[in-house]
């Protein structure tokens, strides 16, 4: 800001911003929080499933929508985290936090392994590669039948509340997932809030001019590539202790496209467009089924078209942009104000000095 | 020995239909820079369309002739009604608008015809000869044959017409392509059109050799992608060959590596592909793409 003559101004409006952020935060957090206090059981358990579809579609969001890079592939890095989770609490005996951290760790490993292509591969062969890594999911369940219960799938042991807990079962897993949940996006947030966001945008915008400006392209590519799977993986994981049941017929590529339309609706790029692909994914699917077999597709194939044409930043990135205009109107209406302040003060100054003489 | 090649005659046969959808691919690809994930839905479509006029009563060969021209009108539609107003946008957009043609055209077969799976006469008669050892069946011949004409014709029309030399044009540069007159929508209309129309035929022959349900392209675009990719997505030979790649390998993996299962089986041909885009990212017959900085 220019406003070099009324620097009290602008410090007020900042900590009003700062203690207007503090207030949100600590309703949500309230609210976060009693959610399970006050909603039945069976919402509980719906909401729980919308964090752990936000988790996973965060992950994608920063391949896809930070990054630009088409990953068909989400479902199946949704169920590698699902069944390295299961089978390290079934056969190394670990508690399911973690479980979860092991899925995460296995996750990041197999994401950067199979992002080091994505590297050299932009756009359409990028999707090709992570197509046919969707389509592999099914048959090699059915393969490691004896560990992943083949088609039939296997019940999970839901987590189990210590005796203190008296909330019940749901409420357990529902925190959680909400320290899941609200770490990961913390992380992601402050990732992509840095210099590292500018960078990704780099990346998005022009690979060549962000790699002239130092940025390691490459590097940077595989890691968010691992990390985003990393992602899915904890979504997964999250997602197979909410439901205590697992099974390929959830994770088929039609889930990776379920995924796509969701952060295409909540926004690419954007966090909290995650946290409304969460609410779509847990919500929308259910709704679309009860209308028959075949409208599910049709929900989503109109969604994503609609989206794409119509809206494409959209809803948190269109809402953003509202806010965003507003801001900048402000901005301006500030700078006006700012610049006849100082033409009055050098006028009133002039004023003075023709006095003074 | 006789085994082996037999195994090859039949992966052949099989890699023409990868090839034939793939060459879909291509032609879209080529036309209007577009990777056309629908491309399979379409054609399951295509074949519907075929099964719903011999339902009425038509002559099989009209019945796929019909089913040609109106997939050819719906490739043209979609788009001149969808894919138009987001072509210039990147590719991200792109890929996810065709993925929502590909669920829309699946929903649409699903709900007009049902899931329940329903035969599509076959064109070919019943018969098999034997050149030497070998056994060829007669819908191996044909389905050959009708690829070796569509991609000849397709070459012709592209490399020797004016109309070829209009889309190629169009593709390649559509500012300078506009500047010279050629009608950049039309050509880009016509480029579905015709992807449409190869599509259909691959739906046509893929619709009596498995049994026609809105899921039937499903593993087949895959392959044709597959295919696709090994000519770089923009070379007709190279989704030639990568269909017969593809068809060959699956048929020799299932002949000679029963320990590896079904389940892998399926995967093999695919793996090879990542092989081959790790190796050569631009493909064995693509051409590199050079971006002018």
């Amino acid at each position: 800001m220019s406003s070099i003559g009324i620097p009290a101004l602008q410090s007020v409006r900042h900590g009003d911003v700062a203690v207007t952020k503090i207030g949100i935060g600590f309703v949500l957090a309230v609210i976060l929080l009693g959610m399970p206090l006050v909603i039945p059981e069976y919402q509980t358990f719906q909401l729980t499933g919308v964090m752990t579809y936000a988790v996973a579609a965060l992950g994608l969001n920063l391949i896809t929508g930070y990054v630009g890079q088409v990953s068909l592939g989400h479902n199946a890095f949704f169920a590698l985290g699902s069944y390295a989770a299961v089978l390290s609490v079934v056969y190394l005996g670990v508690n399911d936090v973690l479980g979860v951290l092991i899925a995460a760790i296995v996750t990041f490993i197999a994401g950067v392994l199979a992002g080091y292509p994505a590297k050299r591969l932009r756009g359409l062969y990028l999707a090709l590669i992570t197509l046919i890594l969707a389509v592999s999911v099914i048959p090699l369940v059915k393969q490691f039948k004896a560990y992943t219960g083949g088609a039939a799938g296997l019940m999970v042991d839901k987590p189990v509340p210590p005796a203190w807990f008296t909330l019940g079962q749901d409420a357990w897993i529902y925190y959680m997932v909400l320290a899941f949940t609200v770490v990961v996006f913390w992380l992601v947030r402050n990732f992509v809030g840095g210099s590292n966001g500018r960078a990704l945008a780099g990346i998005r915008e022009g690979e060549l001019a962000a790699s002239s400006m130092g940025v390691d392209v490459n590097r940077l590519k595989v890691i968010v590539f691992g990390v985003g799977s990393m992602l899915a993986g904890v979504g997964g994981a999250l997602a197979t202790f909410t439901i205590g049941f697992i099974g390929p017929d959830s994770f088929t590529l039609m889930l990776s496209i379920s995924f796509l339309a969701a952060i295409v609706v909540g926004g690419l790029g954007t966090i909290w467009g995650a946290l409304v692909a969460g609410l779509f994914l847990q919500f929308v699917p259910s709704y679309a089924s009860d209308l028959g077999q075949a409208f599910s597709g049709a929900v989503y194939g109109g969604i994503l078209i609609a989206c794409m044409t119509l809206m494409p930043n959209g809803i948190v990135g269109s809402l953003m942009k509202i806010t965003s205009s507003r801001r900048e109107a402000r901005k301006a209406a500030d700078r006006a104000a700012a610049k006849s302040a100082e033409k009055a003060a050098v006028k009133a100054a002039a004023d003075r000095g023709v006095r003074a003489t | 020995m006789q085994y082996f090649f037999q195994q090859i005659v039949n992966g052949i046969g099989d890699g023409a239909i990868y090839a034939s959808l793939g060459l879909a691919l291509v032609l879209i690809y080529r036309t209007t820079n577009i990777a056309n994930f629908a491309q399979g839905e379409m054609a399951t479509f295509s074949a519907y369309i075929a099964w719903q006029m011999v339902d009425w009563g038509v002559p099989l060969w009209w019945s796929f002739l019909i089913a040609i021209v109106v997939s050819m009108i719906v490739g043209v539609l979609a788009y001149l009604l969808l894919v138009r107003s987001v072509q210039h946008r990147d590719e991200l957009t792109i890929v996810i608008v065709t993925l929502g043609l590909f669920l829309a055209f699946n929903s649409f077969n699903g709900a007009i015809w049902g899931f329940l799976q329903l035969s599509l006469p076959s064109p070919f008669p019943e018969k098999s000869f034997a050149i030497g050892a070998l056994r060829f069946n007669a819908e191996l011949v044909g389905t050959i044959v009708i690829l070796i004409a569509i991609s000849t014709g397709m070459f012709l029309l592209l490399q020797h017409t004016r109309l070829g030399t209009a889309l190629r044009a169009s593709a390649s540069n559509a500012t300078s392509a506009m500047l010279v007159g050629v009608p950049f929508t039309a050509m880009m209309a016509i480029g579905w059109g015709l992807a449409a129309g190869l599509g259909a035929v691959s739906g046509l022959l893929v619709g009596p050799k498995l049994t026609l349900d809105p899921n039937m392209m499903g593993a087949i675009i895959i392959y044709a992608f597959a295919a696709a990719v090994v000519g770089g997505l923009t070379s007709y030979r190279g989704a030639v060959v990568g269909g017969a790649i593809v068809g060959i390998s699956q048929a020799l993996s299932m002949a000679y590596l029963p320990w590896l299962g079904s389940d892998l089986q399926i995967l093999l041909p695919l793996m090879l592909i990542v092989a081959v885009l790790i190796i050569k990212p631009e493909g064995l017959f693509g051409s590199t793409v050079v971006v002018r900085v």
